[in-house]
């Protein structure tokens, strides 16, 4: 099944994944993402991150895989925007510390590109 | 002495009933209706400075204006304290209660003092931002409400901070972080030794209500069956011949559409929660019966039931949402229909 | 497994010609240490501060706070295993502690790092390290260092100082805390308590990556399967924390050497419960990953016949997805279970607190809200980065005022405020 990786980060290499690059906020690629899922696809990371701080920053990527429609990722995907705007309603994106985020965005994708090549079968 | 500035209905501002619910916001320099009554529990802390009247359809319906009205009269006199009610359980009513709560504590950052049935609509928004005592549902509970209502003025106005559980509103449902006496590992041993031992628990961050609803039998054969259709979007026929409210509706309506392609030129929508100026041109966009129309004509669907149900969804009391749900899906079921689309906005 | 943990008492810590506790002052040679610390790869520059409960000290952004301990028996074991040590197995034998003195490693490796440790006013209520005697540990890197090299570097260098530190208690003879945790394994337990219900604790992990690190004996807990640990061992150093970037609820490597859950629990061990293990279940950021885990996480706790579970979490987002599935499986099984975690209400407290809920969630522990604003004063010094604090601001403005040096920050940018493993002791009252 082929990967796809959703996100709004200019830096991110995507590991000769095709990248679906979304013009906007972190939020706007949690919607993108959302919209492609209602068409079909399944969420291989989770939309969010784990730690607060994280949830400020400016770039964010998701990884997925192409196929039929299904209706948990559609669901994560919609608690997850519900999760980001409570903590983001309250604050303002971190734009100062760009690089970094960029950085960390770009560490997670690889730890769980990582993930899956070790854990996949096939 | 503090002042207090005290918002009522058209019907407790002694104007008149449901005729006069359309009444634009008029301001008395004196206390009027229940705002009397309230003036001499006030223990010499706080006076009723006048009396904000406003229509139940109009605030809703005019909302801005109304609004517009309040915050002149706010920069005017200048209230420390807002009190506005009972409610009891009128929809119409508690959701202009709650809308008057909204401006005040939350733009003008003044304390409201109110009070409604735990069911009326209006107490969802207003609950966690001002303190709204539990009444009856009939204005009967007066004479219990207003006292309470009273007292918790009284608190406010001597700068003290009122308690739910000792002055009688109902928990605000705010969240607030503080120190316990046992750290949280201690705690959680506690209540996982209540839970073995079958003891009874208290969570500490309680999960929403599940309404889960058993989904029924898919449709065996689509291009048989009879579809109705029904909406909360507020679809009416021109000039809403059953007087359906705007909002808190209090009934639905049913109307043969057999006869009809679309609702386009003979319905109208008279919903009270979004811009009408959309569905006004083409009500289909929020009842899609020309779809279905084109649907039977495909062979797609075998017919579309003869009865159009619709009420309107915002601000109804979840209590009278589930009455109408059983009532109109009675009669479906009883006409051997055996689908439903529904439509909300 | 028995291991014994005698804590020594410390007064006042003062630098000196010797690195030694005596009648209870910790003395530390400063030079010695720094030489020592330097030594290791990427640390450039080392500088070493004291703060104290009352000082009005803010510290910083905080890496990681650890506990100073030495090893006595066996003899020679020394340092964490299978991080800056070799690898022994851990839980059995006696260790000297420097109670309540911690090693607190501050330095940012990203700009974006909160981590605040006021030690006096209302700061200091919100953290439970205003009460210990802080070494304060700040870490100068070589700037080539790559991000996770940089991580890698401050946390050997953090974990060698505490044990240099600790080497200080070795020879003491007094103590004003014993601590015997002496416990069988479970089949022995369960023969001596036949009749007491097993409980088992599970502690989530942040598992995800750069900054969002655990290790258990050394290995990254993204590489391991859900592991089953006698209670002693993570008691002992078997734990430590990778995690550096969420303040309010990351597990310290002080914090998992004194685990409160596990304290808790082997309180009651043998009296009202058989408290059977601890698992470690590590939070992935894939999906199927969350779906692996607890499967098997809900798998070891049946396989070791629990009937009821504590779980605890790390972190805030994708990890509370973790939870609740952890939480739906265990209870499917008939398995009671009570879940400790903090919440996110808003500035008002009037917020939605769970995203993600199931029926089967029922029995929880709240921590606290993380967003709730705290008002911190004015320091007279500042240990660490004072850039950061725009931080802390939590990216709105006006939160800081550079006049009055005055700060309202967010309860998650203050170190173990919302500990999930119940370190604390903020809960949510209902107005």
């Amino acid at each position: 099944m082929n990967k796809l990786i959703f996100t709004n980060n200019e830096k991110l290499d995507g590991r000769g994944i095709s990248v679906i690059f979304v013009k906007g906020s972190y939020r706007r690629v949690l919607e993108e993402c959302l919209r492609y899922l209602h068409r079909g696809g399944r969420l291989l990371t989770h939309p969010n991150p784990a730690s607060i701080k994280l949830f400020h920053s400016p770039v964010r990527s998701i990884l997925i895989e192409e196929g039929s429609v299904d209706e948990s990722s559609i669901l994560l995907m919609e608690r997850a925007i519900h999760q980001y705007d409570q903590i983001m309603t309250l604050h303002e994106v971190d734009n100062r510390n760009l690089v970094h985020y960029e950085m960390m965005d770009q560490a997670h994708i690889d730890s769980a590109l990582e993930e899956l090549a070790r854990w996949q079968s096939s | 002495m503090k002042k207090i500035l005290y918002y009522v209905n058209q019907f407790f501002g002694q104007i008149g009933g449901e005729d006069q619910a359309h009444i634009a916001p008029v301001y008395k320099k004196e206390a009027v209706g229940p705002a009397m009554g309230f003036a001499k529990m006030l223990e010499g802390e706080a006076e009723i400075i006048g009396t904000l009247i406003c229509g139940d359809n109009f605030f809703n319906e005019h909302n801005e204006e109304a609004l517009a009205f309040i915050k002149d009269i706010n920069e005017q006199e200048k209230p420390d304290i807002v009190v506005a009610g009972p409610a009891f359980n009128a929809g119409r009513y508690g959701v202009a209660c709650a809308g008057v709560a909204e401006f005040f504590a939350l733009e003008a950052g003044i304390p409201v003092v109110t009070g409604m049935y735990e069911e009326n609509p209006g107490l969802e928004a207003c609950r966690g931002i001002s303190y709204v005592v539990p009444t009856t549902d009939s204005a009967g509970g007066m004479r219990k409400a207003l006292p309470t209502m009273a007292k918790i003025a009284v608190k406010l106005a001597k700068g003290e901070e009122p308690v739910a559980e000792e002055d009688g509103f109902f928990l605000r449902g705010i969240r607030e972080t503080v120190f316990s006496d046992k750290i949280g590992s201690e705690r959680a041993v506690e209540m996982l030794l209540k839970r073995l031992r079958g003891e009874e628990f208290e969570t500490e961050l309680p999960m929403p209500e599940f309404d889960n609803v058993e989904p029924a039998h898919a449709i065996a054969d689509m291009s048989k069956a009879v579809i109705a259709l029904v909406t909360t979007g507020g679809i009416v026929p021109h000039g809403n011949p059953d007087h359906i409210q705007s909002a808190s509706a209090q009934k639905w309506g049913k109307y043969d559409v057999s006869k009809l392609e679309m609702l386009k030129g003979d319905y109208e929508t008279i919903h009270g929660g979004y811009d009408p100026v959309y569905a006004n041109e083409f009500p289909d966009r929020v009842a899609p019966l020309d779809q279905l129309v084109h649907l039977k004509k495909e062979g797609a669907i075998g017919d579309v039931y003869k009865y159009f149900y619709t009420t309107t969804g915002t601000g109804t009391a979840v209590g009278n949402s589930r009455k109408f749900g059983q009532e109109i899906g009675k009669e479906l079921k009883e006409a051997g229909v055996d689908g439903v689309i529904l439509t909300s906005t | 497994m028995k291991l014994e943990i005698k804590r020594i008492k410390v007064n006042d810590i003062i630098f000196g010609d010797e690195t030694i506790v005596k009648d209870g002052v910790l003395t530390l040679n400063k030079e010695e240490l720094i030489t020592e610390l330097k030594k290791v790869p990427g640390v450039v520059d080392v500088a070493l501060d004291f703060a104290f409960p009352g000082d009005e000290i803010r510290i910083i952004p905080v890496k990681d706070v650890i506990e100073p301990r030495v090893t006595v028996s066996p003899k020679g074991v020394r340092g964490f295993s299978g991080v800056n040590a070799d690898i022994v197995q851990l839980g059995d034998g006696v260790v000297h502690a420097l109670d309540e003195v911690a090693i607190v490693t501050i330095g940012d490796i990203v700009g974006f790092q909160e981590g605040v440790i006021d030690m006096w006013g209302e700061g200091a209520k919100w953290t439970p390290f205003s009460k210990t005697k802080n070494i304060v540990v700040d870490l100068k890197c070589d700037k080539s260092l790559k991000p996770h090299e940089h991580e890698a570097t401050v946390r050997e260098a953090g974990l060698l100082a505490s044990e240099l530190i600790g080497l200080a208690g070795k020879d003491c003879t007094k103590f004003v805390k014993e601590e015997v945790y002496e416990m069988g394994m479970p089949d022995e337990e369960t023969k001596k308590y036949p009749n007491l219900p097993k409980v088992v604790y599970v502690e989530m992990l942040i598992s995800q990556g750069l900054l969002h690190d655990g290790f258990c004996y050394g290995i990254n807990t993204r590489f391991t399967l859900p592991t089953l640990l006698h209670p002693n061992e993570e008691l002992d150093g078997a734990v430590i924390s990778g995690n550096c970037v969420a303040a309010c609820d990351k597990i310290t490597t002080y914090q998992h050497q004194n685990n409160s859950v596990i304290k808790s629990l082997y309180a009651r061990h043998g009296k009202d419960i058989n408290f059977v293990g601890v698992v470690i279940s590590p939070e992935l950021t894939t999906l199927d990953g969350k779906f692996r885990n607890a499967d098997f996480v809900s798998k070891l706790c049946s396989q070791l016949g629990a009937q009821g579970v504590i779980v605890s979490e790390e972190g805030y987002g994708n990890p509370d997805s973790d939870l609740v599935m952890i939480a739906e499986r265990l209870e499917k099984k008939g398995i009671v279970t009570v879940l400790i975690t903090d919440e996110c209400s808003g500035w008002d407290g009037l917020s939605q607190p769970l995203t993600d809920a199931k029926p089967e969630a029922k029995a929880v522990i709240s921590t606290g809200n993380v967003s709730k604003v705290v008002h911190l004063g004015k320091a007279k010094k500042i240990l660490g980065d004072p850039e950061s604090i725009a931080n802390l601001a939590g990216g709105w403005a006006g939160a800081y005022d550079p006049e009055t040096g005055t700060m309202s920050c967010e309860l998650n940018a203050v170190i173990g405020a919302t500990s999930e493993i119940g370190f604390h002791n903020c809960t949510i009252k209902v107005l």
